[in-house]
């Protein structure tokens, strides 16, 4: 009994790490209609920057400055490529994104090399809580209370402030908000960057836990996508539901059926799908 | 009935052109064995499965409509059940193969019934989703599959008695990227052809005029990855092992590069796609080490030229 509240807690920690690159994936593609499918990239270039930062400045400013500089990129893609790719159709922007994901892995080997950056946790935030016979690092728990008030954050400023009214009427009927003056554009380059900011900065919080390394986002981007997936596309609560589900599910699978753990997750996406084609939570703007 | 069944716009390879490219793959496999040093035959053997499953993958995305991220997980599941039956049960090529076609077939199938009613972006999304997690019980299953080392000295198979060696196996791939490239062309040529563009074009319509659009798509999906793991049985016997990676999104990816660089709208095109993409990959790497890069921006340059051209479909 133990070990399975184990299992969860810990399944919840990584759930929240995951929402929040699922989080940014899904207010990419609810509002902006794109799918992003170099999310898992700029979550590796986030951390690879963040590494970077860290040897010079420290973590903290690694969490500020790599999340804005991958936002800096997103806002100059859109404005230069996407923007003008959009009215081919959504296809067109998502095979884009795929070829942009090939060439920013590209670079990141070019840059920083075949090799991996470890990054210590920081001292003040070292050490483990003693939960259920088992133990919990301290930095997992910040690390998934950051995420949590992020999203959190993110959602409040979706539904309680202007900027948030228009990006919801920019996603619900981009023409009617364009009438009603709202810059449909500027919209759509806000939330590519928020979203990949998001990435960036779950990239930045993970450096003291796995590091930085070649192939980092291969995973992360198969679960994201299952998390979005069942989540059903563009629904935030969805997302989040779905990030901590995904989460409890592989741990549980890990302590209890080892290596079928990922059998378990294909078995219960598969099984969703049949019943709910289109996710948990259908979304608004679906 | 002439404007049915003869060349039509939206698929320019047929007619002759299709014919000559296929007697020049008929004599490239008769000349190449005889004349190529070892590992260039090595290479072009896999340059040949790698053409038929990037033909098996256009049927999916240009003839279908359905943009896959999981096409890996056909090809390679192929690869491992060959592999698996060579190691395990016999030295025939042809249980190796036919265990490959099966389970290709049956990834396939399953693929369609699960993601079947989904199209656009989320059955991209989808598949990859479907890819990950096959990949992810290949790396898990260590028992059967290996784990992450994957599958590992494979044999040289035995065929009517005898042992197979990379000529042999050349003639193989040649046989199969040939025998894919006229199953396809004659599939589209007739009936079937026209269901699959009616369910491309607009599946609401063709919902209406009676299609089941779902049965159309898992059909597809399975002869596809049939094909798909036939090519991947062999691929298995000339690379010697299978592992994981062969399995994951990357390498649906690097399918999906290959057809689109090719030209998914066309039959062939996924297959010189993929022989352009290996060879040129071969050529790179020796002299530029991160020449991912240049695919990569190769790739974006053909989306940005020709949004359209790829057959660009309305995601209702």
């Amino acid at each position: 009994m133990q070990e399975a509240a184990l299992a969860i807690v810990s399944g919840l920690l990584y759930g929240c790490t995951l929402m929040l690159v699922a989080t940014g994936l899904t207010l990419i593609f609810g509002v902006g209609r794109v799918v992003n499918f170099a999310h898992g990239t700029l979550y590796a270039l986030g951390a690879f920057l963040g590494a970077s930062i860290h040897a010079v400045a420290g973590l903290l400013a690694a969490c500020l400055v790599a999340p804005a500089l991958v936002a800096a990129m997103a806002v100059g893609l859109d404005v230069l490529i996407i923007r003008r790719l959009r009215r081919h159709g959504d296809m067109a922007v998502l095979l884009f994104t795929f070829g942009l994901g090939i060439v920013i892995d590209a670079l990141i080997t070019g840059i920083w090399g075949a090799r991996s950056y470890v990054v210590p946790v920081p001292d003040a935030l070292a050490g483990g809580v003693h939960v259920f016979g088992g133990q919990v690092s301290v930095y997992s728990i910040v690390l998934a209370v950051c995420s949590l008030a992020v999203t959190g954050l993110l959602v409040a400023a979706l539904h309680r402030t202007r900027i948030g009214l228009y990006l919801r009427a920019a996603a619900e009927n981009p023409a009617m908000a364009e009438i009603a003056g709202i810059d449909v554009d500027r919209a759509f380059t806000a939330v590519l960057a928020v979203g990949s900011a998001f990435a960036a900065f779950a990239g930045v919080l993970e450096l003291p836990m796995i590091g930085a390394s070649n192939g980092m986002d291969l995973t992360v981007t198969v679960l994201v996508f299952i998390i979005v997936i069942v989540g059903g596309l563009g629904s935030l609560a969805g997302a989040a539901i779905a990030s901590l589900l995904v989460g409890v599910i592989l741990t549980l699978g890990a302590t209890y059926a080892s290596s079928a753990a990922y059998l378990l997750l294909f078995a219960a996406v598969i099984g969703m799908l049949l019943i709910r084609p289109f996710g948990l939570i259908i979304s608004r703007s679906e | 009935m002439t404007t049915l069944l003869g060349p039509r716009s939206n698929s320019p390879m047929s007619g002759r052109l299709s014919w000559f490219l296929g007697a020049m793959i008929a004599a490239a496999g008769v000349v190449a064995p005889l004349m190529a040093p070892p590992f260039t035959i090595h290479l072009l053997a896999l340059v040949l499965c790698y053409g038929a499953w990037a033909m098996s993958f256009g049927l999916v995305m240009g003839q279908l409509g359905q943009t896959s991220f999981g096409h890996a997980a056909l090809f390679g599941g192929g690869a491992y059940a060959a592999a698996w039956v060579a190691l395990n049960l016999s030295d025939s090529l042809l249980a190796a193969i036919g265990a490959a076609g099966l389970f290709g077939m049956g990834m396939g199938m399953l693929l369609g019934i699960v993601l079947g009613r989904l199209s656009g972006v989320a059955f991209a999304i989808a598949s990859l989703a479907f890819g990950g997690m096959v990949t992810q019980v290949a790396n898990g299953w260590a028992e059967v599959t290996g784990g992450s080392d994957g599958l590992v000295g494979l044999p040289f198979p035995r065929l009517f008695g005898q042992n197979l060696d990379d000529r042999a196996l050349y003639a193989v791939a040649a046989i199969l990227a040939a025998a894919t490239y006229v199953a396809i062309t004659m599939v589209l040529r007739h009936r079937p052809g026209l269901l699959l563009h009616a369910v491309r074009d607009n599946p609401v319509r063709a919902a209406s005029s009676g299609i089941n659009v779902h049965a159309v798509r898992i059909v597809t999906l399975t002869a596809s990855g049939l094909l798909a793991g036939l090519a991947g049985g062999v691929s298995a016997f000339i690379v010697g092992s299978v592992a994981p990676s062969s399995l994951d999104w990357s390498a649906s990816g690097t399918v999906l590069v290959m057809a689109v660089l090719g030209g998914v709208g066309t039959v062939a095109g996924p297959l010189l796609g993929a022989v352009g993409y290996t060879l040129f990959e071969q050529a790179l790497s020796q002299v530029l080490p991160n020449y991912r890069l240049a695919m990569g921006m190769a790739f974006i340059v053909v989306v940005l030229l020709a949004p359209g051209g790829m057959r660009a479909r309305r995601d209702a």
